[in-house]
Formats: C-alpha cells, sequence, structure tokens
C-alpha cells in the first residue's frame, strides 16, 4: 500500500458527504442473476440490507465520446443491487460490469473514517468477490477502468450563507464577477476538468446548488470524481491508481478552495 | 419546441406495476429529427418514476449528466441551479412529504416518493414561469403530491398522483366559475399557471 504523501493536505473536518471507489470489469462468461442472490447470501450478515436500482450505463474510458446516448443490445441487463450495511453507511454496489464500495454520511454525524481505511475495505471486497466467482467457476473478472469520487457536502450556514460568499470560499470564484457592477451572485453552477497526471484519467470537478433529501438542508454538492482505464488488471496496479487518484483530488480540491475555507474545515497539514 | 440534432425519444404509456406505482417504458433511438418539449418532459417524468435506466438528458454537458445521470453516489440531493425562486423555496416541504409515515391518511396512503418530487420538479421547472407565488404543498392520497395556490379571487390546485398523471382543480371565485381536467402536456400546465398570474 503507497503511504500517505506527508506534503498532502490534511482536515480534520471536511465536508465530505461520500466516497466512492469502484471498478468497471467485464466478465468472459457473463454475470448472471442468480449470482447476484448467491452473493448476497455470502455477504449477508454484514450488509443485510438490499435494493434494486436502475443500472448504470456504460463507463465512457478516456477518448471516449462521453456525450450523446448509448444502447444496450443482448441479452436484459441486469439491475444494479445495493448492499447495505445495519447503518446504511457502507455500501456495495453490484452490476454486470461494476462493483462499487461507497462509504457515505446518513445521519450527518458519522465520523469520515479516512480514505485508508475505505480504500482498504473496497480492496477486501472486491477479492472476496473475485474469491466468490471463482467458487462458482465464473472466469476472474477483468478490470477496465476504475473510478474514485468524492462527494462534498458544504452546507449552507456552515461557511456560507449567500451564493454571493461562495467567492470566500473558491479561489476560483474569488474576483468580482460583475465586473464592477455590483450585480449580486445568485447561484452557481459549474464543471472543470483535469487530466490525471502520467495519462491515468480525469478528474471531472463539479459544483452545484441542491437540497438534501435527509435533511431538507440547501448545500453546494462539491464532486471531484477521477476515472481511469486499467491496462492490467493486477492489484497492485489497481491500488496505485486509487492512491495516485486520491492525492490527485486532494490537491485539486485543496486548490480549489481558499485558505478560509480550509480554517472552516479544520485543515491540519 | 427545443431543436435537437439526431435525436430522438419515445416514451411509452406508463404500466401499472405490482406495487400500483407505474413504470415505464423509455427508449431513445437516433434520428435526425427535432424533438418537443412536451417529449423531453414524458421522458424525463416517466424516467424517474419507472425503474428504466434513464441514460441522460439531451443537451446536458458530459459533466452534468455525470452529475445527474451516471453518477456512483448514492446521496438523495435535488440540485437546485436552474429552479425559479418560488420552487426552491418550497423544494423543502416537498422533500419532507417523503418522509410521511406509511398511513399518514389512515387510508393506507404511502408517502410520496422522492422519484415523484423530482418528477414534480421537472414538471415546474419546465414550465418557466419566474414570477409565481410560493403554493401551498400538501400530501395526496394514494402518494401523490397536491400543489393549491390561492391568488385573489383565483384559486388553483394540482396533484401529481403516483401513478403519474396531473389533475387540475381552478375556481374563480369572481366569477363563480370552477374546472377540473388533466394536464396532459407542458403548454397546459404553462397556460393554467398563467392563468393563475394573469
Amino acid at each position: 500500500m503507497t503511504a500517505r504523501p506527508s506534503d498532502l493536505p490534511d482536515f480534520e473536518a471536511p465536508p465530505i458527504a461520500e466516497v466512492v471507489l469502484g471498478v468497471n470489469f467485464t466478465i468472459g462468461d457473463s454475470l448472471k442473476v442468480y449470482h447476484i442472490g448467491l452473493y448476497r447470501d455470502r455477504i449477508k450478515s454484514e450488509f443485510p440490507g438490499f435494493q434494486e436500482q436502475p443500472p448504470l450505463p456504460g463507463q465512457p474510458l478516456p477518448g471516449q465520446d462521453e456525450q450523446g446516448f448509448r444502447f444496450i443490445a443482448g441479452p436484459l441487463p441486469l439491475p444494479r443491487c445495493w448492499f447495505l450495511d445495519e447503518t446504511g453507511t457502507k455500501l456495495i454496489q453490484l452490476q454486470a460490469d461494476r462493483f462499487i464500495h461507497n462509504w457515505r454520511k446518513v445521519t450527518g454525524e458519522e465520523k469520515y473514517p479516512r480514505y485508508e481505511a475505505i480504500r482498504d475495505e473496497f480492496v477486501a471486497r472486491w477479492d472476496e468477490f473475485c474469491g466468490f466467482l471463482g467458487d462458482q467457476g465464473v472466469s476472474k473478472p477483468i478490470l477496465n477502468a476504475c473510478e474514485l469520487a468524492y462527494v462534498n457536502h458544504i452546507s449552507k450556514e456552515s461557511c456560507w450563507t449567500e451564493p454571493k460568499d461562495l467567492g470566500r470560499l473558491f479561489s476560483f470564484l474569488a474576483t468580482d464577477m460583475s465586473g464592477g457592477a455590483g450585480h449580486t451572485l445568485e447561484s452557481v453552477q459549474c464543471g472543470l476538468r483535469f487530466k490525471l497526471p502520467g495519462g491515468n484519467g480525469h478528474l471531472n470537478v463539479s459544483m452545484t446548488p441542491a437540497v438534501r433529501k435527509q435533511d431538507q438542508q440547501e448545500i453546494l454538492r462539491f464532486d471531484l470524481s477521477a476515472r481511469g482505464a486499467m491496462e492490467s488488471g493486477e492489484e497492485a496496479q489497481l491500488l496505485k491508481w486509487f492512491d495516485g487518484a486520491r492525492e490527485t483530488i486532494v490537491r485539486v480540491f485543496t486548490g480549489l478552495t481558499t485558505e478560509e475555507a480550509h480554517a472552516c474545515w479544520k485543515r491540519k497539514t | 419546441m427545443m431543436m435537437v440534432p439526431n435525436m430522438s425519444i419515445t416514451a411509452s404509456q406508463p404500466k401499472p406495476s405490482p406495487r400500483g406505482l407505474a413504470d415505464a417504458d423509455v427508449q431513445f433511438r437516433h434520428m435526425e429529427e427535432p424533438i418537443t418539449d412536451d417529449a423531453i418532459l414524458s421522458a424525463k417524468f416517466l424516467a424517474t418514476k419507472g425503474n428504466q435506466a434513464f441514460q441522460g438528458s439531451p443537451g446536458h454537458l458530459p459533466w452534468q449528466r455525470w452529475a445527474e445521470g451516471d453518477s456512483t453516489s448514492t446521496m438523495d440531493v435535488i440540485p437546485t441551479t436552474d429552479l425559479p425562486t418560488w420552487l426552491r423555496a418550497c423544494l423543502p416541504r416537498l422533500l419532507r412529504l417523503c418522509a410521511l409515515e406509511f398511513n399518514w391518511d389512515s387510508y393506507g396512503s404511502p408517502p410520496p416518493s422522492l422519484a415523484l418530487v423530482k418528477g414534480v420538479i421537472s414538471w415546474l421547472r419546465l414550465a418557466e414561469k419566474e414570477t409565481l407565488p410560493e403554493p401551498e404543498v400538501v400530501p395526496a392520497s394514494a402518494g401523490g403530491i397536491q400543489l393549491e395556490w390561492y391568488l385573489g379571487k383565483r384559486e388553483l390546485e394540482i396533484e401529481f398522483t403516483a401513478t403519474g398523471q396531473i389533475e387540475y382543480l381552478r375556481s374563480d371565485n369572481e366569477r363563480r366559475e370552477e374546472k377540473e381536467d388533466v394536464i396532459k402536456n407542458l403548454d397546459d400546465l404553462r397556460s393554467l399557471l398563467g392563468w393563475l398570474i394573469g
């Protein structure tokens, strides 16, 4: 496992609401619906909750056109199944070509367990899933792509009250965009895209004002989502990619936000 | 009408599911034809109600679609960027309806679903009425949502049912007229909201 870079910014109270680690894979003799049932039996003691969701569409790889519509050919797609732990904070999402592990806040009071713990849990779960497939005589999944996403909820009243305050939190908004005319910023929605170092994919950053269902709180949702192709399915490469993507996400997050915001989130280093 | 080249959407009629909710078949195919606002609206509304995958919205930028459609995030939030002020203001009250207990009305009604709230938001956003007053927001039987406006002598109630129907009752207390009907398309909705403030 890669150690945390000593100069990587660290926050005691980051506004993280959810962290997602996932892989996109293919299996020669595809996953069948009964495999999902059998897999659920295997993890049911730790993940008793179950929900069906619409499947996520195919994950675009770097260089592919992400715009436009896609169609699904061949057999009916499997649903995306959610397996939730008792608290709902840990969740595994499984569909025919995706395996995703989420950590998320449910009550809002949960303490962020940090990236390393979530990554280790993802790796353990992925290994367990691959072992399960082996037990079922299913061929080993071939990794195509991976994703690491940080979803931040910056609550209104935490360090902002009006959209015009966002210039104090985000460095790229920290200018008078009214051109001195004094117009008040009413709303912000934007997206930024960065290349990951070493041609390892892209980091998409999006900012969207929203209302959270859980507590009807107004928030600014600030997502940083890295995706990249995997050239080999080796676990060491997977970990290296996740660690590299995490480092980029943290540095970009820090770069896009101001010292005032860092103080609000109790920056340590 | 919104022109979107090389794209067309068809949406079938809702089909009852075992749970009594409407599922929808939403299909997308590439064609060199324009599509209408109503087609987009129907597809959006139906897609949020059913168990079908809705794989994007015409005209959305990749990062928007990433954030809204393809996201692996599981957090329930509703973007408010392009909502008119009155709709943004009543969004918390709409969301609070989802927290109602089952049988809240003692007639076995479920709470409105988040999917229905999203559908209501989609319709009202596309109506593009910026200057409406905030409506009263009340739960309706069988998991529906009703919005009520009282503006001078005019009253308007719009009910979004859990099966995908939109019904209204409008009253003009000055002329002592009442009318109720089904809202079939976006023009109907715009016309009604225009009548309220007209």
